[in-house]
């Protein structure tokens, strides 16, 4: 098994090993497949480096679900929407049920 | 009006007032989901909330909804209404397609479609590199994101809404994570050069 023992921050992984690093990363690998992954990644400096940073971007993007995040004061829809909307479930409501 | 009539009413009333209880708690979660599918079209954001809201009222009222994680079924049904405004083709953000750029040529074109930070910021909706990245990607591996990474659904639930294969959600995240590391990785090196 060759490892890249690169110094410096490339984070280009191992083409084989960039779905399993996925998949180590937002914990949906099988067992075997994230010990492999890991493994691998803290010997190879590249995947090391692109499964540190990989998982870094995951929880930031899960940290960004909008439920988590306080509501900005202009960060709703205008009135007239709200109307739009409002006349809308009116008419769901004439509407026979199916 | 009948008594049975009145009933109805009533339901309705309550109904609705519950509903519109959701909605409100919701709105602005799902107005963001909306513009990070969208990207600069805020009206496209603003019709597919409202399209979601109606749609998720029909479904509250006949229902169908469990009453269980209600931002994760109103972001289903958002992603939904997403994508049938794009069949109807109200939409053309000029990201569409599900190429990543493999040559320089493709690179600078693929570069000169994201805006600058700057931009962003003058947009007065996305400030930040995360977002930056994360609306340099295809539409198609955009979504994949937004359900799997932000919203974290499961796979198969992603499969399920994109009618996809689960391979197919796996590939698109990894070209998807792979470009936001790189872009993220650029505009840090712009940023401290300049």
């Amino acid at each position: 098994m060759n490892f890249h023992k690169d110094s410096g921050d490339s984070f280009e992984p191992c083409k084989h090993m960039e779905a399993m690093l996925n998949r180590a990363a937002d914990e949906t690998a099988p067992p075997a497949m994230r010990w492999y992954a890991l493994y691998h990644a803290a010997r190879c400096t590249r995947c090391g480096n692109f499964l540190k940073r990989v998982t870094a971007l995951i929880r930031q993007l899960r940290d960004m679900k909008s439920e988590k995040q306080p509501v900005a004061p202009d960060d709703g829809l205008s009135t007239e929407r709200w109307q739009a909307i409002e006349s809308g479930w009116t008419e769901v409501e004439k509407s026979p049920k199916v | 009006m009948s008594g049975a009539d009145m009933t109805e009413t009533g339901q309705s009333n309550s109904k609705r007032s519950m509903f519109a209880a959701i909605a409100k708690q919701y709105e602005g979660a799902l107005l963001r989901t909306a513009r990070r599918l969208c990207g600069t079209d805020r009206d496209l954001a603003q019709d597919i909330v409202q399209d979601t809201m109606i749609s998720a009222y029909r479904a509250f009222v006949e229902d169908r909804f469990d009453g269980r994680h209600p931002g994760a079924w109103l972001t289903r049904i958002l992603t939904n209404s997403f994508l049938y405004a794009k069949r109807q083709n109200r939409s053309d953000s000029g990201l569409d397609g599900d190429m990543i750029p493999n040559n320089d040529a493709a690179q600078s074109n693929w570069n000169s479609k994201i805006p600058s930070p700057d931009q962003w910021i003058l947009e007065g909706t996305f400030s930040e590199p995360l977002e930056t990245a994360l609306l340099s990607l295809p539409e198609s591996q955009r979504i994949c994101v937004l359900l799997a990474d932000v919203e974290e659904l499961p796979y198969a639930e992603v499969a399920q809404i994109l009618d996809i294969p689960i391979g197919t959600v796996r590939s698109r995240l990894a070209r998807a994570r792979m470009q936001m590391l790189t872009v993220m990785r650029d505009l840090q090196a712009t940023e401290m050069k300049s």
